[in-house]
């Protein structure tokens, strides 16, 4: 990264990895309700601002426990962030014309708009993976799933009744054809080119 | 690309090609920038599916404490109870009447008491995969309210595992309810001098038991003692206020 120094707030997202209940609280409590303004200001209810936080929390969650995740600015810009860029993601689903957003953004800094942007496109890609995931063959999700949840490839093989040679090769075929449905989506060269 | 091709990436993301193969792999990588994008496309996808489901139980219990915890916050904010830990911002927003009224009403003629602020919900303290026997008795009773009981699993807990800053922080609050001020202040401020994610919500549970105990002065001095870069700074500002 730049050399920049990691920021205190890197404990809420220590804190949010090892499920701790306290720290997950405390974000509810001291970030929830600028949220809940934000999106109840842009067309929203309390009932949407809730599942924007909680699906908000999951990516972060997900990004730092796969990618790891650096805090160089507060939690509280970081978080804002990306709630609004979520909700603006869900206004735009619903394609409600005249879409407003108050561009009122806190604590504004370098460092939240990189780790902001991390985070966005992170999210996009787990999205975009998921959804060609599942227009895999039947064949080839179970057998994926098989894989990447048993270590062993021989159990995995035994399990589905099939050798461990076609097993592998089987293995390699289907994660080509989901690197193929996902290069050649229309998602996946906007994120590759934003 | 060839079937073969995947082969190829299977086998050099598991370390399998020999010496060989494998520069002519890395070779192919340098030189075809299409064979590359399409290799760095299947490693993160196989990064993708092993977090995916790998991981997927740990994740799924933090989704739950997250929606638990989520829908707990929120049939607060929904009630027309006063909701505790009123955070100003809100308040500068034309919300509903009966919150703003409720809130001074209630704010302007009672004294502050522990009792409006030692709701903390249930407590998770269960670690990836290794879930012992007295840890999960400890977090049922603390989450049923039985505070002596709890202690007692918790103490256990700390016998095997002294620097648990975790339980240190239960035990710390456990204590407080079964009115054992001297320990209970012992332990949250050896937290507070610490540097654990605790820090400060230590310090403010030490300031609770002070108010719990009726000292209202030692409350605030001790809730002065927050920095303004701490969570629970602001929280702290608002019992000041009351508490002078």
């Amino acid at each position: 990264m730049s050399g920049k120094k990691i920021h205190s707030d890197q404990r809420i997202i220590e804190g949010l990895v090892k499920n701790n209940a306290f720290v997950i609280k405390s974000i509810y409590d001291d970030h929830a309700p600028k949220v809940i303004n934000y999106i109840k200001q842009n067309s929203g209810d309390v009932m949407r601002a809730k599942d924007v936080i909680q699906d908000v929390l999951i990516t972060i969650y997900n990004q730092a426990t796969q990618k790891g995740l650096q805090l160089t600015c507060p939690f509280d810009a970081y978080f804002f962030l990306l709630c609004k860029r979520k909700w603006f993601n869900e206004l735009k689903k619903k394609s409600l014309s005249e879409v407003t957003i108050n561009e009122e953004i806190v604590s504004k800094g370098e460092s939240a708009e990189h780790e902001f942007m991390e985070t966005s496109v992170f999210d996009d890609k787990q999205k975009l993976f998921q959804d060609k995931f599942k227009e895999l063959g039947k064949a080839c999700q179970e057998l994926l799933k098989h894989c990447f949840t048993d270590t062993n490839m021989q159990s995995v093989a035994d399990k589905l009744d099939v050798s461990y040679a076609y097993a592998r090769k089987k293995k390699s075929l289907c994660i080509g054809q989901l690197t193929k449905l996902v290069r050649s989506s229309a998602a996946y060269n906007q994120i590759m080119t934003t | 690309m060839e079937p073969q091709d995947y082969t190829l990436f299977e086998d050099y993301l598991a370390n399998e090609l020999d010496a060989e193969v494998k520069a002519e792999f890395e070779n192919r990588l340098a030189e075809d920038s299409d064979f590359k994008t399409e290799f760095e496309t299947y490693k993160e996808l196989s990064e993708h599916l092993q977090h995916e489901f790998s991981n997927a139980e740990a994740r799924a219990e933090v989704t739950s404490t997250i929606e638990k915890l989520g829908d707990d916050y929120f049939a607060e904010t929904n009630s027309d109870k006063t909701s505790k830990g009123f955070n100003r911002s809100y308040l500068a927003i034309a919300a509903s009447i009966v919150i703003i009224i409720g809130f001074f009403g209630y704010n302007w003629f009672s004294v502050p008491t522990y009792s409006d602020y030692n709701n903390y919900g249930d407590i998770n303290l269960t670690v990836r995969g290794t879930q012992t026997e007295a840890l999960k008795n400890a977090e049922t009773a603390f989450n049923e309210g039985d505070y002596a009981e709890a202690n007692v699993y918790f103490n256990k807990i700390l016998k095997a595992n002294p620097d648990n800053v975790d339980v240190q922080f239960y035990k710390g609050i456990a204590l407080i309810e079964t009115e054992k001020y001297g320990e209970a202040d012992r332990i949250l401020s050896a937290l507070a001098n610490g540097n654990s994610v605790y820090k400060y919500e230590a310090t403010w549970y030490r300031a609770l038991s002070q108010l719990k105990q009726k000292d209202t002065d030692g409350a605030i001095a001790i809730l002065e003692t927050i920095p303004q870069e701490a969570d629970v700074y602001e929280k702290a500002q608002q019992l000041l206020k009351k508490l002078q």
